[in-house]
């Protein structure tokens, strides 16, 4: 915890736990065994203990979406978010400024003033005290002991006691009040609890309570957690007891329900307070032996309890249906898309859906103020996130892709954002013609900030006519690898598209409404996946012969035959072989880890263009983990020219490449 | 001890578990509706704890969470009406629910064992059986609530082909509970003499 929404964010995690765990001992009171009913404050110990937030998670409630909203709503800040990096106070980076980091500083103080001067002083003030105690006759102590197979440890008696108790973890001592007869059955209880190193449990209870001290419902937790360790050892002794010697028992607790009792840290003692001996008699009256069978049933009920509390849940794609902009805000900045599928999906749908909300899980934090900004000045109604100007020319019924998503630097890759449109944006008619279809687009880099995929575009969304078609766009940019040769440039263009399938399964037929009052088509799903990975992936690949030479050269070809492989680093080309007619036919080849091999030949002794097509293709691919395609460095390319040698050639990438058909 | 009434505590019994873990779903209205809804297995569980806590004293104990039970599958079934369910939605109730659940059937069935054994001749092994298999059942009951929360990344099919498998084995351990509650319902219809308590 370093400022404090951390510690909130923690704090508030706990105490829903705190509470569930309340309602089902309530539910199991009379039920299950006194251990079950200590052990499960197990459960709350270990939410105490992983920072909250962890992982992008969330414990019961969405604790970090509240937070984070109450914390845009009191300090009107969207560009930070809140994170526990330890469950413990950590001293805050920099002096405070405003009145939440002097209530974080109030908050490490009252921590360390009770940690130190407390429970630590009070602890220190106890071990000086019993030095003046007088070592005790053993001799009760050993046969009590021995009697019930328990370890025994020193013993001091000391005046003014009203009761025995452990003092100590690693060099523990009982103490005794002086002058006093204590019962052989308190001494067993004493020994039980050091037998069990209860005191430890002493400890641990206190530091959360250090830890949470302004949290008076996880110190009543702490209350109750001591009082069922107290209630586990009665539960031991009763094991070890017989007929009228539990009653006797029963007796003694009861005889200390009176007495004043203030607990250190590091001692353990049969008397707690007159409430808690009131419970522990109760739960004395339900005593039973538990079959063996009910460990099988109290642990499978603690499983079913902590698994889900441990590991949390994630926060899905979908913004609150309700709620205004620093609830929206929060929701962006706490729905991280942990993949790069994920940040471009939300991204896009940000702009199929026009919703800010969106754009905030998947913009920099350093754009979130801006964000907001947009927010605030405009009625949900008016949302036009990023421009007004798409909202209606954007087909969204055809979803997105992203053209040529590659690499670029350390955690960050680019790619171009394509969406078709369902009219010209110079507001002519469409012609209906395939060709003649226009696109929208937008160069996107993703980068990794922190443990959050983040999307930034580098130009605005602008039309291009573009062609939609299986493989190949027109208009679109492609890698373009190109090498000269005689009258003849090789040119290689090779495009890639990926998305997240869109497409609604068990679509019902009822169009989709936007909060802008617009539709949206029902075999869409147009609520973000950050989480996903891009499960519809392509590519398509051409190879020309580009005729570069003059008029009076044409006749002296004849033949024109490749054989094309891509090549990564320092790897050898592997070529295909030709097969059938070498003299017309081409060949394309592809594989996960090798695709792109292809060969072609074409015959020249007839009229041909200047654009000699020799071979291509495309098709769906798997990425696999890497998450985007790998672009070869370069390809090699064997040419042979009107029958003769061949020669082996190294295509080159070309800046600013696109994928053209002539 | 009346012996028909325990009779027919535990057909209710087996016929509960039926009803709990035998889905017979109709398409009404666009949304699927189970005719073997759920709440009626509790509500027979709850019969049955009436009928059988004569012989049976912490049976009784089970009332509250049997209830519980009852109206939260009552209300998903009310709720699958109008095509949603009540599951997923408050992780605190499904949470109280699901361990509400596991003890319920432990303990349900650990009396019936019970009772097996003090019925059962002195070389039967139906309270042994009873006791397997309901250890089974809980075992895969916790083994659901708890798989369905883990993350999977990226993984939709294990994940299904892991609920599949565990769904197949929960209902071949229900059926095999089923069997065992008919088998100690036998016991009551066949044995003519009451034991000594």
């Amino acid at each position: 915890m370093t400022d404090f929404w951390s510690f909130l964010l923690q704090t508030l995690t706990a105490s829903g736990v705190a509470v569930l765990l309340l309602c089902v001992k309530a539910l199991f009171r009379d039920k299950l065994s006194p251990r079950w009913q200590f052990g499960v404050w197990g459960i709350l110990a270990l939410i105490l203990l992983l920072p909250a937030g962890l992982g992008g998670r969330y414990v019961l409630l969405n604790w970090p979406l509240w937070v984070e909203a109450l914390k845009s709503a009191l300090t009107g800040q969207f560009g930070t978010l809140t994170r526990v990096y330890a469950p413990i106070p950590l001293p805050p980076a920099a002096p405070p400024e405003n009145v939440f980091d002097w209530l974080y500083w109030v908050y490490v103080l009252g921590a360390a003033v009770l940690l130190v001067l407390r429970y630590a002083a009070s602890y220190v003030r106890l071990r000086l005290a019993l030095r003046k105690g007088r070592p005790a006759q053993n001799g009760q102590v050993r046969a009590v002991a021995a009697w019930y197979g328990l370890p025994a440890c020193p013993a001091v008696e000391v005046d003014g006691l009203s009761t025995a108790f452990i003092c100590g973890l690693f060099r523990p001592v009982l103490v005794l009040p002086a002058g006093v007869q204590t019962d052989d059955k308190v001494i067993l209880h004493e020994l039980l609890h050091l037998k069990h190193k209860d005191v430890a449990w002493g400890w641990l209870i206190a530091l959360f309570r250090c830890l949470h001290w302004c949290n008076p419902l996880l110190w009543y937790c702490a209350d109750r957690a001591g009082n069922d360790l107290e209630s586990l050892c009665d539960q031991r002794v009763l094991e070890r007891l017989e007929g009228e010697e539990r009653r006797d028992y029963g007796r003694i607790l009861l005889s200390m329900a009176d007495e004043k009792y203030a607990r250190t840290p590091g001692t353990s003692s049969a008397a707690n307070g007159g409430k808690n001996i009131a419970r522990r008699i109760q739960a004395i009256a339900r005593f039973k032996r538990y079959p063996a069978g009910m460990a099988l049933a109290s642990a499978c009920v603690a499983l079913v309890l902590a698994a889900p509390l441990a590991v949390g849940v994630r926060a899905d794609g979908d913004c609150p249906a309700v709620g205004g902009t620093d609830i929206i805000m929060a929701y962006g900045r706490t729905t991280p898309c942990t993949t790069l599928a994920g940040a471009f999906d939300t991204y896009a749908k940000a702009v199929l859906t026009q919703h800010f909300g969106y754009r905030a899980m998947c913009a920099p934090l350093s754009e979130q103020n801006a964000l907001a900004e947009q927010g605030w000045r405009l009625r949900p109604a008016d949302w036009r996130w990023p421009e007004a100007g798409w909202k209606d020319l954007v087909d969204r019924s055809n979803g997105y892709d992203i053209y040529d998503l590659a690499p670029a630097g350390e955690d960050a890759y680019e790619g171009l954002l394509v969406f078709t449109l369902h009219s010209p944006p110079n507001g002519e008619e469409w012609s209906g013609l395939t060709r003649e279809r226009w696109l929208a687009v937008q160069w996107l880099r993703a980068e990794l900030e922190g443990e959050r995929w983040v999307v930034i575009p580098q130009e605005s969304i602008r039309a291009v006519p573009g062609d939609q078609r299986a493989s190949g766009n027109l208009g679109l940019p492609a890698k373009v690898y190109e090498a000269k040769h005689g009258d003849f440039t090789l040119r290689i263009q090779v495009q890639t598209t990926a998305s997240i399938n869109t497409v609604v399964p068990s679509s019902n037929g009822t169009a989709i409404q936007f909060s802008d009052g617009t539709w949206g088509s029902p075999s869409v799903d147009y609520v973000p996946r950050p989480r996903a990975e891009f499960d519809r992936t392509g590519w398509a690949q051409m190879l020309y012969a580009v005729y570069t030479g003059g008029p009076e050269n044409r006749k002296n070809h004849t033949a024109i035959e490749v054989r094309a492989a891509p090549v990564t680093g320092s790897e050898a080309p592997v070529f295909d072989q030709f097969s059938g007619d070498r003299t017309a036919g081409v060949g394309v080849s592809s594989t996960n880890d090798s695709w792109g091999s292809n060969w072609g030949s074409r015959d020249l002794t007839e009229e041909w263009d200047d654009w000699i097509f020799l071979t291509g293709g495309g098709g769906g691919m798997d990425w696999g983990a890497d998450g985007a395609f790998q672009f070869p460095d370069r390809y090699a390319v064997e040419l042979r020219l009107n029958g003769a040698e061949a020669q082996v050639l190294t295509l080159l990438p070309v800046e600013g490449g696109q994928w053209i058909e002539p | 001890m009346n012996r028909e009434t325990v009779y027919r505590g535990l057909s209710n019994a087996a016929w509960g578990y039926f009803f709990l873990h035998i889905d017979f779903n109709l398409g009404v209205n666009q949304t699927s509706v189970n005719v073997l809804p759920k709440f009626v297995g509790f509500l027979l569980l709850l019969s049955a704890i009436g009928k059988l806590a004569g012989e049976r004293r912490d049976l009784p104990l089970l009332r509250p969470l049997g209830r519980l039970l009852a109206a939260w599958s009552g209300a998903d079934w009310l709720l699958n009406w109008v095509g949603q369910t009540i599951d997923g939605h408050i992780l605190f109730l499904d949470l109280l629910v699901s361990a509400a659940a596991i003890y319920f059937h432990f303990q349900f069935l650990s009396d019936m064992a019970a009772l097996a054994e003090r019925y059962e001749p002195p070389e039967g092994t139906l309270a042994a059986r009873l006791r397997r298999r309901r250890t089974v059942y809980v075992l895969v009951v916790t083994l659901v609530n708890t798989l369905h929360y883990l993350p999977v990344s990226g993984e939709s099919e294990l994940r299904n082909y892991a609920a599949l498998g565990m769904m197949l084995v929960g209902v071949l351990a229900a059926l095999f509970v089923m069997t065992g509650l008919f088998a100690l319902r036998r016991l009551f219809r066949d044995q003519p003499e009451e034991p000594q308590a």
